[in-house]
């Protein structure tokens, strides 16, 4: 335990001893402050049925913000370590294949949380500035921060995969995003109404991330929403066990 | 002898290993499926918004527990609009609790082709608003956007004109469509014929009533026509709501002694004057009938000397706050009447004792004026006998809904419409004129089965706060907080290269 926890204050030192993890934090912060501040206009003109949470949501911008920062933020995971040569002087340590793959994914997740945590804390200051309370509802941030979570595990999962291809950074960075867009476009399937009610349309519905953080950002926390995350981490964490053990296979 | 090294390029070996690999991530997806499969059959769901405004009640759990055919439920709605995050929530929640109730969302705006692909298929007219459609097996109902909220009007809201949302019917609505859909017995709207009433089935421009009887089908009823000129026609048992849309000829007296029966039963009644009437300078021979429902057809053209574009017509954005209303007021409708007659519920002076107290619904602006006098066809203002201000166009009355009082019917609702014209095919389309048909109708068919489900009371979330605050918003958000992360940062980068 001690070794993981070595580890991933390694990965979060790494993240936050460079410019990039700062760049990375204050574009995140600009783009939830910019939807905020949209939000907020929108609220002076007119009443809404929705809290400030659940509207951040139906806008896009959280989408770009994970979307975006997801490969900057795992792509140095691997790929980094292979490209400057530390790779083979950690893997020749007496450390397993899994805590080092575990402890790359969480000090990203933790890099995650961190660059998304300040979301709360605009929300209590809106809540303060409006003086409204029904703009900060505990159950709700609550349940809208575990979705963010949730989703951010996901992306760290597929970038530290992604990571763990190759030793470029920019294809890592390329490849998270590819399968990042695929799975947000899939996820926006069955909003179209397109696709009917068999089990195509069920299988897109299970699988949409924008279903999931919409129920989170109401305050609904669905089982079956944190069954399906916690199995595509688990899926994405064993690919990448297996890329790094693959050396051994050589 | 081999060497490990030399072993590791074996093919057999790099196929044994390979095959590992394969059957691990195999096994482990097969896994990953198996438990997704069994949560999703198997929903879990916690509440954690303290608020509930998912939760069903016993008795739409009951309506979907009984479900044994599909229920499509397609919501056409713009990601803007108002309702929208409650009613797909809610319809949601629909989905989760019952495997037979499918739903689909569209976007009219993001997704044209596929909205008009759904108007196309549910004669859904193309400037119509957000709606939700409910279908089975082809029987199908819509429930527009307007009809899903419960309004509170403000205290001063004869001044203010201000309308408040205080609850939300899309249970009560939503249920009840399901109920409806499911069930193969209509209900039935009759439209009186045989005193020259427009014509349901009739696609003419201006008096053909198609595309209002389209509306009255989208609420999955079916509509027929009824005569009772005949010693032996009656109103039938079935009906749920009478039409009497624009006759030109005065009823025989049995004739309306039919239709206070009827009203008497607690039957529902919308009666259009057709504007006919006024340019024959003649009354329409229901006067007495509604008089004694407290409702006064006046003889006497309505004109707004501001609101109106030829002078005849007149264009209202006067509503009161009653349920068929409210939403107008909310939306900022327009009403557009080609040709109105003054409609409106009898002051308490002239009320008897029995008479029923209603509501006028719709006015003229405070420009408004009565036309009593008539010259080749044409209504003229009297000075000295005709009124100025606020003209009524609209009346409704409600009474009773006592068990036994009323044959268990429920309440008797009588709506009367200044102006047969405005239901048209022409001017159905204009202004708000759609909306306030499909509200009307709404409210005349409004039974109380449902009503146990009930308006969820609701939070609107309006943010009152100065140019000032907003502008320490902007800075504080877009500025402030990345500004004093990236400080740090160069402050980190610093010192490290230092």
């Amino acid at each position: 335990m001690r070794v993981y926890l070595t580890l991933v204050r390694r990965e979060l030192g790494m993240a936050f001893n460079s410019l990039t993890g700062y760049v990375v934090v204050a574009a995140v912060l600009f783009i939830l402050g910019f939807t905020l501040v949209d939000l907020v206009e929108t609220l002076r003109s007119g009443p809404s049925d929705a809290p400030v949470t659940e509207l951040f949501f139906r806008t896009y911008y959280f989408w770009y913000a994970v979307l975006l920062t997801a490969p900057v933020m795992t792509m140095r995971s691997f790929a980094a370590e292979r490209t400057s040569g530390t790779y083979e002087a950690l893997m020749t340590t007496p450390v397993g294949d899994w805590q080092v793959v575990l402890s790359k994914f969480t000090g990203a997740l933790l890099f995650f949380l961190i660059s998304w945590m300040p979301l709360a804390l605009m929300l209590f200051v809106l809540r303060h500035v409006a003086n409204e309370p029904l703009l900060f509802v505990p159950g709700i941030i609550a349940s809208t921060m575990l979705g963010v979570a949730l989703v951010g595990s996901l992306f760290m999962a597929i970038g530290c995969f992604a990571s763990a291809l190759t030793r470029s950074q920019i294809v890592a960075a390329m490849v998270t995003f590819l399968i990042g867009m695929a799975l947000w476009v899939a996820s926006y399937r069955p909003l179209t109404g397109l696709l009917g009610s068999g089990a195509q349309a069920r299988f897109f519905e299970h699988i949409s991330m924008i279903r999931h953080v919409t129920d989170y950002s109401r305050g609904q926390v669905e089982v079956t929403h944190l069954v399906f995350y916690t199995s595509a981490v688990c899926f994405f964490l064993f690919l990448t066990h297996r890329v790094i053990e693959s050396r051994r296979w050589k | 002898m081999k060497t490990g090294s030399s072993e590791s390029f074996q093919p057999g070996r790099r196929i044994r290993i390979a095959l590992s690999v394969t059957i691990a991530v195999l096994a482990l997806g097969s896994i990953a499926v198996m438990v997704n499969v069994l949560s999703a059959r198997h929903p879990q769901r916690f509440d954690w918004s303290g608020a509930n405004r998912f939760e069903l009640t016993p008795l739409t759990g009951k309506i979907l527990a009984s479900l044994t055919n599909s229920v499509k439920v397609t919501v056409l709605f713009t990601a803007q609009a108002d309702l929208m995050g409650l009613t797909t929530g809610l319809l949601q929640e629909y989905e989760r609790r019952s495997p037979f109730v499918t739903l689909q969302m569209v976007d009219h705006r993001a997704e044209p082709a596929a909205a008009n692909a759904l108007r196309g298929h549910y004669k859904i007219a193309a400037d119509a608003a957000n709606v939700v459609i409910f279908d089975c097996a082809g029987r199908t109902r819509m429930v527009y956007d307007t009809e899903l909220s419960e309004f509170q009007a403000d205290k001063d809201f004869l001044q203010s004109r201000q309308i408040r949302r205080a609850g939300f019917k899309g249970e009560m609505l939503f249920t009840s469509a399901i109920a409806s859909v499911m069930d193969s017995t209509q209900t039935k709207v009759y439209f009186l014929q045989g005193h020259g009433e427009h014509k349901p089935d009739s696609d003419e421009q201006f008096f053909g009533y198609l595309k209002f009887a389209q509306l009255v089908a989208d609420k999955n009823v079916r509509w027929e026509t009824v005569r009772l000129h005949g010693p032996k026609d009656e109103i039938p048992a079935d009906c749920e709501l009478l039409i009497i849309a624009g006759p030109q000829n005065p009823p025989l007296p049995e004739e309306v002694t039919r239709l206070d029966e009827f009203l008497e039963r607690g039957g529902r009644l919308l009666f259009l004057t057709n504007p006919i009437h006024l340019s024959r300078a003649e009354t329409t021979g229901f006067e007495l009938l509604f008089r004694k429902w407290g409702i006064a057809i006046v003889k006497a053209a309505a004109a707004d000397e501001v609101y109106s574009s030829r002078g005849s017509d007149v264009q209202s954005t006067s509503f009161s706050a009653h349920p068929i209303t409210a939403p107008l007021t909310r939306s900022e409708g327009l009403l557009l009447f080609p040709n109105p007659r003054v409609i409106s519920v009898l002051p308490p002076e002239m009320r008897g004792a029995e008479t029923p107290s209603g509501e006028n619904l719709v006015m003229t602006s405070t420009n408004g004026i009565t036309r009593s006098g008539f010259r080749d066809g044409m209504a003229y203002s009297r000075a000295g006998l005709d009124k100025r201000g606020e003209v009524p166009l609209v009346a409704a009355v409600e009474k009773g809904g006592l068990d036994g009082v009323t044959a268990n019917r429920g309440a008797t609702r009588i709506v009367v419409i200044g102006d047969s014209l405005m239901f048209g095919n022409e001017y159905i389309a204009a202004g708000s004129n759609r909306d306030f048909a499909n509200l009307t109708l709404a409210w005349l068919l409004d039974r109380a089965t449902f009503l146990a489900i009930g308006p969820k009371p609701l939070n609107e979330y309006r943010l009152n706060i100065t140019d000032r605050q907003l502008r320490f918003l902007r800075s504080s958000l877009l500025l402030g907080m990345p500004g004093t992360v990236l400080l740090v940062g160069f402050v980190v980068w610093f010192r490290r290269r230092s």
